[in-house]
């Protein structure tokens, strides 16, 4: 076991590598730079000399290939350090700029999966125990359809219905303007108070897929041997769908979650624009235009690890609730 | 005797022509034909395509046939690509689109055929483009009418032209982008899981690399390289980041079916590993790996929705459904209706589609097709 995961982190360490180099490449060709970036936003700060534009050119390796250029952001990685933001606005380190975002966007994400798997359980061995009744149909055709709704068009409907409408939600932003002025458990409130509609339409979806996954491994799970068993033995049915049949369905389940562990982390660059959340999706897109290079190699390494780390985890806990499987 | 005779004779005659049975396909059809939801979704499907197809006839303000000075035309193919319509209309005699009246003042012995619904997809149409009637509504007024089905936006453009011609566009990434990736993802899938060994890892390390990074992540990088995108660039790009679910499956379908006696006969008779993977084993193969392709095309069409939504999809003359939604979020507090209709047209879209990949899954797989 040791080996196999001392081998998938060796190779894993060279995917990061292709990953890394392949994407600074490609945001060192896209079209400006940094810098042109600034100079054409007509709110910059200060106008800067030719030599201090050559200076800065040189502090961050824009004036050599791309292929230097990642050697010096590697090396500095290897040390830990993954550089200074660009941006005249935020020159902060990146780890910290990142690090500031965060917590928002773990806000939503957090909560929003605690709540998926909160409610995917019950609602999946709910519909294996009332499986083909109307009741059942009406709900697995409901979690169909939510399961394939766009999360902007969801966005863009309960906004419509819940902030204009009947205009009980604000439909944008992460705090209120009285935000400051708010008691400690105002503070709370008003956060949750915005927080409520990003959270549903990150939830949905997931919820309406894990659910009917959950679905189709109990269905698989209930028709085996062992369970007949247990019911001729007395079993009470309610038992033997929970305690017997649940324990293997989970399985694939453990894999999942080491599947969405990157989603908690990367947030979702759709919501966060419409709801004008602080969030790493919105952190990427508004680097992205600014060119920030630093942020942005710092931001893809923050996936790449996550989604190698979760396919690890996911790897590692298969073979740890399922005995069947071992690694060599 | 002779009956009995008789009998055994023609039960022998039956037997001596066996009906020829069904082959895959069309068994696969027959329990896909039994799927409501699945054909609804397909029915769906085809319809939006004959949408698409005719969206000049449908709607629109160019006469799809009309006789004028002489000869006959077609403007309304001009909606397919702008060099379509006759520069008789545009660069000749300066119809700018005001066909109607310009037809009776220049030629008053012309005629035409009109389009169903009198409405453009890109300008507003003003008082004086067709005789009685009146110029769009903008802004909070232009509301659903029975002149505007699905209202109109700021600017008084009607939405359903939009909606209309933008399905040209949404169903043309779906198809032309998953080509993309389909082309990539069974020919990696298919040289990594026939060869295995070192080929394998190399070609699903590059699979990894591709997965590791989240795709609309990936899109937005890459599009950031091009100053303003084309929706072919789009498409391109999109097509250029689904490939791997397909490579995934094409690749385990194809370490399962090479182990079958039929490859290593085709190998024994000299057949070359590209005609073994892609004549032979593909066509074996190819009933799972068209469900991926299913939902890659609803994914492509959320994809380049969202990128518009976002304001960093394609340039095009012709809006998109995304653009369209765009609008609908820029005024969300006044015209619902430019968010309700185009949202509903992505979605119903991308239902179609996960239906009907849902239905190959079940139809063309043994253990669930009597379900």
């Amino acid at each position: 076991m040791l080996t196999y995961i001392a081998r998938r982190i060796i190779i894993g360490a060279f995917t990061l590598l292709a990953v890394t180099s392949l994407v600074y490449c490609l945001i060192r060709n896209m079209p400006g730079t940094p810098l042109t970036q600034m100079t054409e936003n007509p709110n910059a700060k200060q106008i800067m000399s030719e030599k201090q534009q050559k200076e800065l050119m040189a502090q961050y390796h824009l004036d050599k290939p791309w292929i230097v250029g990642y050697g010096y952001w590697l090396a500095g990685v290897a040390q830990g350090d993954l550089g200074r933001g660009i941006n005249p606005g935020d020159r902060d380190r990146v780890t910290r700029i990142i690090g500031r975002r965060l917590p928002n966007t773990l806000k939503l994400t957090l909560t929003s999966f605690f709540l998926t798997y909160l409610l995917c359980i019950p609602m999946g061995l709910y519909s294996t125990a009332r499986n083909a009744t109307p009741t059942e149909r009406t709900m697995a055709i409901t979690l169909y359809i939510l399961y394939a709704l766009p999360t902007f068009v969801a966005a863009l409907y309960m906004n419509l219905l819940f902030g204009v409408k009947l205009g009980w939600m604000p439909i944008t932003g992460m705090t209120s303007e009285d935000y400051y002025q708010l008691s400690t458990l105002g503070k709370l409130g008003d956060t949750l108070h915005h927080a409520i509609l990003p959270i549903i339409c990150l939830t949905y979806g997931s919820l309406a897929y894990y659910t009917r996954f959950i679905k189709a491994n109990m269905l698989e799970t209930v028709q085996q041997d062992y369970i007949r068993t247990a019911l001729a033995k007395g079993v009470s049915p309610r038992k033997a769908l929970v305690v017997h049949a649940f324990r293997n369905a989970l399985i694939p389940l453990v894999t999942l979650i080491g599947l969405t562990l990157p989603t908690l982390l990367a947030g979702s660059v759709i919501l966060e624009s419409i709801y004008q959340w602080d969030g790493i999706g919105h952190l990427f897109i508004e680097k992205v235009t600014q060119r920030d290079y630093p942020v942005i190699m710092g931001l893809v390494l923050m996936f790449s690890v996550m989604t190698l780390l979760g396919q690890l985890v996911a790897d590692v806990l298969y073979a740890v609730v399922d005995p069947r499987i071992t690694y060599s | 005797m002779s009956d009995v005779q008789e009998t055994v004779e023609s039960t022998v005659e039956t037997k001596a022509k066996p009906s020829k049975s069904l082959g895959f396909w069309a068994t696969s059809w027959r329990y896909y034909r039994r799927r409501f939801f699945a054909m609804a979704g397909l029915i769906y499907v085809i319809f939006l395509g004959l949408v698409a197809i005719f969206s000049p006839m449908i709607v629109g303000t160019k006469p799809i046939i009309c006789y004028y000075k002489g000869s006959i035309y077609f403007p309304a193919m001009g909606y397919y690509n702008p060099s379509w319509e006759n520069a008789i209309f545009t660069t000749g005699d300066h119809f700018e689109n005001r066909y109607e009246p310009n037809l009776q003042k220049n030629d008053p012995n012309s005629w035409a055929i009109w389009p169903l619904i009198l409405q453009d997809p890109v300008e507003r149409v003003g008082d004086d483009w067709f005789e009685g009637r009146t110029a769009n509504p903008t802004d909070i007024a232009g509301g659903p009418s029975w002149k505007n089905w699905f209202g109109t936006n700021s600017v008084g453009v009607d939405v359903f032209a939009q909606l209309v011609h933008g399905t040209r566009i949404a169903l043309l990434v779906g198809f032309v982008s998953m080509a993309i990736a389909s082309a990539i993802g069974i020919f990696i899938g298919a040289v990594s899981g026939y060869y295995g060994g070192w080929m394998d890892f190399i070609l699903s390390r590059i699979i990894e690399v591709v997965l590791c990074v989240p795709t609309l992540v990936l899109v937005i990088a890459l599009l950031a390289t091009v100053v303003s995108p084309s929706i072919w660039q789009v498409v391109f790009v999109i097509g250029l980041t689904s490939w791997t679910g397909i490579a995934r499956l094409t690749r385990a379908e194809f370490m399962k079916i090479k182990q079958i006696e039929y490859v290593s006969a085709a190998r024994a008779m000299g057949a070359s590993p590209y005609r073994i993977m892609f004549v032979h084993i593909l066509r074996n193969a190819l009933a799972p790996i068209l469900v991926p392709i299913s939902f890659g095309i609803a994914a492509a069409i959320f994809t380049e929705s969202a990128l518009s939504f976002l304001g960093i999809g394609a340039n095009s003359e012709t809006p998109t459904w995304g653009d369209l939604l765009k609008q609908g979020q820029d005024h969300i507090l006044s015209m619902w209706w430019l968010s309700f209709f185009p949202g509903l047209a992505i979605f119903t879209t991308v239902l179609a589609y996960n239906l009907i990949g849902e239905g190959i899954q079940e139809a063309t797989d043994p253990r669930t097709r009597d379900a």
